[in-house]
């Protein structure tokens, strides 16, 4: 054990293993690999690891969903490692975060996303078209980030200068690199909207900002504050996760040629090959605080305890999704855990989903059966979101002509 | 004991005798009702368990608060038949109750 740890007196030594969730053991062979193995080794349902200051990891994929449901247990004003942050949903439990749903709900509706389909489909196509001419790409960069980060910029009408940097920020809070509070991190990003946030309150446009600077919370008009905290939120929840998805699922068709021209020959199973990657590849373990004394599975949570429930653990149970590891484009769906559940589910899921499909849609329409270049340069983060860092595909370069 | 029938997204119709105090959406996913998911457990955040109620018994159903209106002006098949499934708090009163989950998207 660490030296100068002091475990805390309702832990059992018996519940503790050595796990950081930014840096687990073995993460070259995967994410998803790396809960499942900490699984594996342990059969309680509740673990403890004395990394990053000391939490709970909830160990077994059928608990996943009444973790994430029961806020009146656990607050999800948390973080790992501790310390406090403001965003608005995402730490705010209900009924406070309630009204600011409604809002965010509203601006991310399924008609909301139906309106900009033929948008996300004209960028997709620019982006595949101009990769179809090389012979392969480091697909993270050259794509995965790109597209979702375009997108995004474009409907907050932010300059599409500033994307990079953007998402630095984005990953600095859901996989840090330093110590600073997460309340530190959102200031900055929050600083750095407030001329388009003030911009657009004054001439508001179509764009998301102004849509969001000028909604109704519980009936009157949301202020500065409110509007700063939810736009960094959607910074952060909106750059990152799309790009971490579609790496995981081409890192995936990179690997299984068969899966590929399944779906290059039957593009109408594109829809349920989408809800089936959503579910083999959840990214989110989110982290709650305990607020209740809470007996179970023979331990007693503390108060400020911090626990992680990985989504990861829910999607690949056998007891759950049989055979959970495989891809099986004919399973019976069942609801995942990917989006969440309960008062913090994910309200981009809509856009997640559109996304994902055109993507796949327009990316095997136009490219011949691609690989993986390099499986020694292919790298992984882990996180409260996790993500690829690195994927090198290749093809068959098309004659000149 | 009410039994509400349901038309699926698939086209199948399903005669589920439910039990008093549970809610639609969750009946449905419990007879694997096509379309109705219930992503985020019935607390007014997805969506998901949409169902067109049949015209006759729109006004019977106690009516839909402005948080469920304000999710189902969002979707894309809403209309004035349109209720959020897990919203429904079922009783004898409901007995016969029988509506349409809205076509694939």
């Amino acid at each position: 054990m660490t030296q100068g740890y002091i475990l805390p007196p309702n832990v059992p030594a018996s519940r503790v293993v050595d796990f950081d969730i930014y840096n687990p053991p073995e993460l070259e062979k995967g994410v998803h690999e790396a809960w499942l193995t900490l699984h594996r080794a342990n059969d309680a349902n509740l673990l403890w690891t004395f990394r990053n200051g000391g939490h709970w990891i909830v160990n077994k994929g059928t608990l996943v969903p009444e973790f994430y449901v029961n806020y009146e247990s656990f607050s999800s004003n948390a973080n790992v490692p501790r310390g406090r942050s403001n965003a608005i949903p995402a730490s705010m439990d209900p009924p406070e975060v309630l009204p600011y749903r409604k809002v965010i709900n509203s601006l991310l509706s399924p008609k909301v996303i139906k309106a900009m389909e033929d948008n996300i489909r004209a960028r997709t196509i620019a982006l595949t078209e101009q990769l179809a001419r090389r012979d392969g790409c480091e697909f993270v960069a050259d794509f995965a980030l790109k597209l979702p980060l375009e997108l995004f910029m474009e409907w907050a009408a932010l300059p599409l200068a500033d994307m990079h940097w953007l998402r630095r920020y984005a990953e600095e809070m859901m996989r840090p690199t330093t110590d600073e509070e997460p309340i530190a991190k959102q200031e900055a990003l929050a600083s750095y909207l407030d001329p388009f946030l003030n911009e657009r309150r004054a001439r508001p446009g179509d764009d998301l900002l102004s849509q969001l600077v000028c909604s109704l919370v519980d009936g009157r008009p949301m202020t500065h504050d409110e509007a700063r905290r939810i736009a960094s939120q959607f910074i952060v929840a909106g750059l990152d996760t799309v790009a971490a998805m579609l790496s995981f699922i081409f890192l995936h068709l990179g690997r299984d040629q068969r899966l590929q021209s399944r779906l290059r020959h039957s593009p109408e199973e594109i829809p349920g090959a989408v809800e089936e990657f959503l579910r083999r590849f959840p990214l989110v373990s989110r982290p709650r605080e305990v607020t209740t004394m809470f007996e179970f599975d023979g331990v007693t949570l503390a108060v400020g305890d911090i626990i992680i429930i990985p989504t990861a653990l829910h999607s690949l149970d056998d007891s759950i999704f049989p055979d959970a590891q495989k891809i099986d484009l004919d399973r019976t769906q069942q609801v995942s855990a990917t989006f969440g559940f309960g008062p913090h589910r994910c309200p981009g899921s809509t856009l997640a989903r559109t996304e994902l499909r055109i993507v796949l849609e327009e990316w095997l329409k136009r490219f011949p059966e691609f690989e993986i270049a390099d499986e020694s340069q292919v790298e992984f983060r882990a996180g409260i979101v996790a993500a690829m860092a690195r994927l090198p595909l290749r093809w068959a370069a098309r004659p000149a002509n | 004991m009410p039994t509400i029938v349901i038309r699926d997204a698939a086209g199948a119709v399903h005669r589920i005798d439910a039990s008093n105090g549970s809610n639609l959406m969750v009946e449905a996913r419990a007879h694997s009702v096509a379309g109705i998911i219930g992503e985020c457990g019935g607390c007014l955040n997805c969506g998901s368990c949409h169902i067109h109620v049949d015209p006759e018994w729109i006004d019977r159903l106690p009516p839909a608060s402005d948080d469920e209106w304000s999710l189902i002006e969002g979707l894309l098949e809403c209309s004035a038949e349109s209720r959020l499934a897990c919203q429904l708090e079922l009783d004898d009163a409901m007995d016969g109750l029988s509506c349409t989950v809205p076509g694939p998207a």
